[in-house]
């Protein structure tokens, strides 16, 4: 039977309006809001050119009941210069990624989510705590989604029509979920999904509108990321854009954030902070990461296709079973995929995001 | 030869009667420093040292004017001038004695008619007013202070100091007062490695038998 909730998901997927969406499939608005509604179902026709248009398989508009996540109980860090199209193509997105999660579990046992419930502390101080429960310590943190993975959060990456969105988060049954826009820097990445971590750990209960939470999950993501004691045993001396550029190795941040996080602990005064900060916007820095680290990938996702890849499952298999397109998959996954060599085994799980091998080429000029 | 060396407190009990403070002639030096690491090895080899000292001077002015100093130039030397004129204030890079009390500091580069005359009238002053050296008391005319800094490899020091006499070919100077400031720790020996010792984190991921 046709369900009208996989359309409504499927149109704001794409972030298409009904009006829109209405011209593409040469019918009339009210007819989309009708299907949508559940009042009328469209025909079989008008089914495969929606299919077409909304590059999903028949089957999709056919499964069990679809919601994307109440836009209420999500924490998008721009919330008031975001369209709501835009909140809701990446609450679509989110809707598939729950799914493709729910089915994984079905054959996989996962880490069960272990993240404390620290509503009422400062940032800093449940930083600290989420270390200490996490046994981190003041080591610098590796690679912040496998931390996070680690510890039970479910953790995608967003779809090519969310660039906008940096990232998200959000409860759903007791798991934690974590989206992450990988096409930022990886510096920036990982104070994102840091960031996401503070309101997972802060922000998990309705809370008074009076708490700024977009700043208490950045001061969080800042001390979860760059511990005071660290910090302070790692820098001394002046401190120049030179020496900020190989510091920020030592926690993968990205100069920016670090010399924000050198000023709220009192390393840099008022007046060094602002005068770093106009050198760091005109050598570019805030726009592009000078001396930048490697994107973080799922290592879950990785594992998951390559068992499946033994038992001879591949990526078609995964879709046709989620009624929805390979390529579909591959949005929320880091761009991990099946390397898929038609009639070979040689399939490997790569990284569809890596970096092109730039050759020299002789000039042809005289 | 005979002049007087303030140190710590002194220090900046004598800069507060210059109406001046440690943390404004600090800023000026670490600007300076923060000018010199923006400079690349592209950069003109003597670039560096100008926008050093250049930064210094605007870092003087931009902290002194709304105090009430003014900014003046005299045959190409840039000048400091406290509300009162009497206390005028240089910019000079300094040798490895600078900001050593029991070393006797000079400029770096031979100094030329504008310094001279500058210093000419500091003596003159002096000798005048001896009282001023005593009582601490502000001459009638003008006082030409240096702002002496000298980089090496762990450190800036600094000072400010009162010449009182130079020789002709501009290079050895006699001071009649020195103030040594804080030093810069500049801790430019970082070794960062860029691989982190500890272990990766390892998800564990169970396929469940069907």
């Amino acid at each position: 039977m046709f369900n009208p909730s996989r359309l409504t998901l499927a149109r704001q997927r794409r972030g298409f309006t009904k009006t829109r969406l209405a011209m593409e499939v040469d019918v009339a608005v009210r007819s989309i809001t009708a299907y949508e509604a559940g009042m009328t179902v469209p025909k079989g026709e008008t089914i495969q050119r929606l299919s077409k248009i909304l590059a999903f398989p028949d089957s999709f508009f056919f499964a069990d009941d679809i919601e994307a996540p109440n836009p209420e109980g999500v924490s998008f860090r721009s919330l008031k210069s975001m369209t709501a199209g835009k909140r809701d193509a990446a609450l679509g997105a989110s809707a598939l990624a729950i799914e493709l999660s729910s089915w994984i579990d079905k054959g996989f046992s996962l880490p069960d989510p272990n993240l404390p419930d620290l509503q009422d502390d400062e940032p800093e101080a449940a930083a600290e705590a989420v270390r200490a429960d996490w046994g981190l310590g003041e080591k610098p943190v590796r690679n912040v989604v496998h931390l996070l993975e680690a510890h039970g959060v479910r953790v995608f990456s967003l779809a090519e029509e969310c660039l906008e969105v940096d990232a998200f988060s959000f409860w759903r049954n007791g798991i934690p979920y974590v989206f992450l826009n990988t096409k930022k820097s990886g510096e920036r990445s990982r104070l994102d999904a840091a960031h996401e971590l503070g309101h997972l750990v802060l922000h998990r209960h309705d809370l008074p509108r009076s708490r700024d939470i977009e700043r208490e999950a950045q001061r969080f993501a800042g001390a979860f990321l760059m511990p005071r004691s660290s910090v302070l045993a790692n820098v001394s001396g002046l401190v120049t854009v030179p020496k900020l550029i190989k510091l920020k190795h030592i926690w993968n941040v990205s100069v920016t954030a670090l010399t924000y996080r050198l000023h709220e602990l009192n390393v840099l005064t008022d007046w060094q902070y602002r005068t770093l900060f106009k050198e760091l916007s005109t050598r570019g820095y805030r726009k592009s990461e000078p001396d930048p680290c490697q994107r973080e990938t799922s290592q879950v996702y990785a594992k998951v296709f390559k068992l499946l890849r033994q038992e001879g499952i591949d990526k078609r298999s995964i879709a046709k079973a989620l009624h929805v397109t390979p390529d579909e998959i591959n949005t929320f996954m880091f761009g991990l995929a099946f390397l898929s060599i038609e009639g070979g085994n040689q399939s490997e799980v790569v990284s569809s995001s890596a970096k092109p091998n730039l050759q020299l080429v002789p000039s042809t000029r005289g | 030869m005979y002049y007087n060396t303030y140190k710590d407190s002194l220090a900046n009990h004598r800069l507060l009667e210059l109406g001046l403070s440690p943390e404004i002639l600090v800023r000026a030096v670490t600007e300076g420093q923060l000018a010199h690491s923006n400079c690349t090895e592209n950069d003109p080899r003597i670039f560096s040292g100008l926008a050093v000292w250049a930064r210094m001077n605007r870092s003087l002015r931009e902290q002194l004017i709304p105090l009430g100093w003014t900014k003046g130039e005299k045959r190409g030397q840039p000048i400091t001038l406290s509300p009162e004129k009497d206390v005028a204030i240089v910019v000079f890079s300094g040798d490895d004695a600078t900001g050593c009390p029991d070393r006797i500091p000079q400029p770096r580069n031979p100094k030329g008619t504008a310094t001279l005359a500058a210093v000419e009238m500091n003596k003159q002053q002096l000798i005048l007013f001896p009282e001023y050296r005593h009582e601490g008391k502000a001459t009638p005319d003008r006082l030409t202070w240096v702002l002496l800094f000298a980089r090496d490899k762990d450190f800036v020091r600094c000072e400010l100091s009162l010449p009182s006499a130079v020789e002709k070919d501009g290079t050895v100077m006699t001071w009649a007062e020195r103030i040594i400031l804080p030093a810069i720790t500049l801790g430019d020996e970082l070794v960062v490695s860029e691989t982190s010792d500890e272990p990766p984190v390892d998800v564990e991921v169970i396929r469940k038998s069907s």
